[in-house]
């Protein structure tokens, strides 16, 4: 892998963090980096209900 | 002009400004909103360039939105080096400084408990790739009626043997959903035991189609044990055309909730 697309690929690990999933889709890109064909990008922004800020997954801890 | 509030993070009171830091607008204004026990880190953003109908339109724009989460991650990472923080994803906005303060009253104890749960911590994210071709066999392999229909095939006419295909790839289809999620739920499972900490696995569906990955709240010096786990996992996988990319430490957005624990 080039050193651009490690960037690149680097940014979309960014961005596929920091953006939130499942409350309100406004856009989907689907991004192909060199030979890294599969790894998609579902671009979730939350902004509608600005007062609120929501959480949909729940973290499990081992009992 | 500004007149809403783009939200970074949450801390306790006193946390420092982060320094030097791009702010999400391009400016270099970064503030601290506090409620009693309490502070948010913010910028001042103009409703109209942050609006709903903006963002879906430049959300195709990989470098406008890459621009947002390279300052985004920069604030988060100097925040980060000042102690523990609730990060927020992009885009959480508030329409005043009043209303953010209102909403940290309403929710100090929730946030409180929170900032305890990440003291000392950091997330980590194991992404589950599947190889399409290596994938496939192995499923034959592993699932009875796959093999069983391959087989058929085999010795079929050319007519039946096409219809035999079709049934095979719907098969396989249904078959791949349910060996990812089994093989998502034996690494869950794997790295709960080694490790005791708090996850959160998401699936190829809630991901919209993207490889399923599980989210790891770790220790701070406990990494050295998930790499280990990963190549071990990934030793035990590898025949099956499943890989395990680590990425990390992000800051933990993943376990910043706000549900009643």
């Amino acid at each position: 892998m080039t050193e651009s697309s490690e960037e690149e690929l680097s940014l979309l690990e960014t961005l596929d963090h920091l953006l939130d999933r499942g409350v309100v889709i406004a856009g989907e890109a689907v991004v192909s980096i060199g030979d890294v064909d599969l790894l998609y990008l579902g671009l979730n922004v939350v902004l509608a209900n600005v007062d609120a800020i929501i959480r949909t997954s729940q973290p499990k801890q081992i009992k | 002009m500004p007149n809403i509030v783009y939200v970074y993070a949450i801390a306790r009171a006193g946390h420092p400004l982060p320094e030097r830091s791009e702010a999400i607008d391009g400016s270099d204004v970064i503030e601290v909103v506090t409620a009693g026990e309490l502070a948010a880190f913010v910028t001042p953003v103009d409703d109209v360039d942050f609006s709903q109908g903006v963002i879906d339109a430049r959300a195709k724009d990989v470098e406008w939105l890459g621009a947002i989460g390279y300052r985004h991650q920069n604030v988060m990472n100097a925040l980060m080096h000042g102690g523990t923080i609730i990060p927020l994803r992009a885009f959480t906005l508030f329409a005043s400084d009043e209303s953010l303060r209102r909403h940290l009253e309403n929710e100090s104890v929730r946030f409180t408990k929170l900032l305890d749960r990440l003291d000392g911590k950091q997330e980590w994210t194991l992404r589950i790739e599947f190889d399409p071709q290596l994938w496939s066999e192995a499923l034959v392999r592993r699932v009875d009626t796959l093999r069983a229909l391959s087989e058929e095939i085999a010795s079929a006419s050319s007519g039946k043997a096409f219809l035999l295909r079709k049934k095979l790839d719907d098969e396989k289809k249904r078959a791949s959903r349910e060996a990812e999620q089994q093989v998502m739920a034996e690494i869950e499972r794997a790295v709960m035991d080694k490790l005791a900490c708090d996850t959160v696995a998401e699936t190829r569906q809630q991901r919209s189609g993207a490889f399923p990955q599980i989210n790891v709240l770790l220790e701070r010096d406990e990494e050295a044990r998930l790499d280990e786990l990963r190549d071990e996992l990934a030793g035990r996988y590898a025949p099956d055309g499943v890989t395990l990319a680590l990425t990390g430490p992000w800051p933990p957005y993943t376990f910043a909730v706000t549900t009643d624990d």
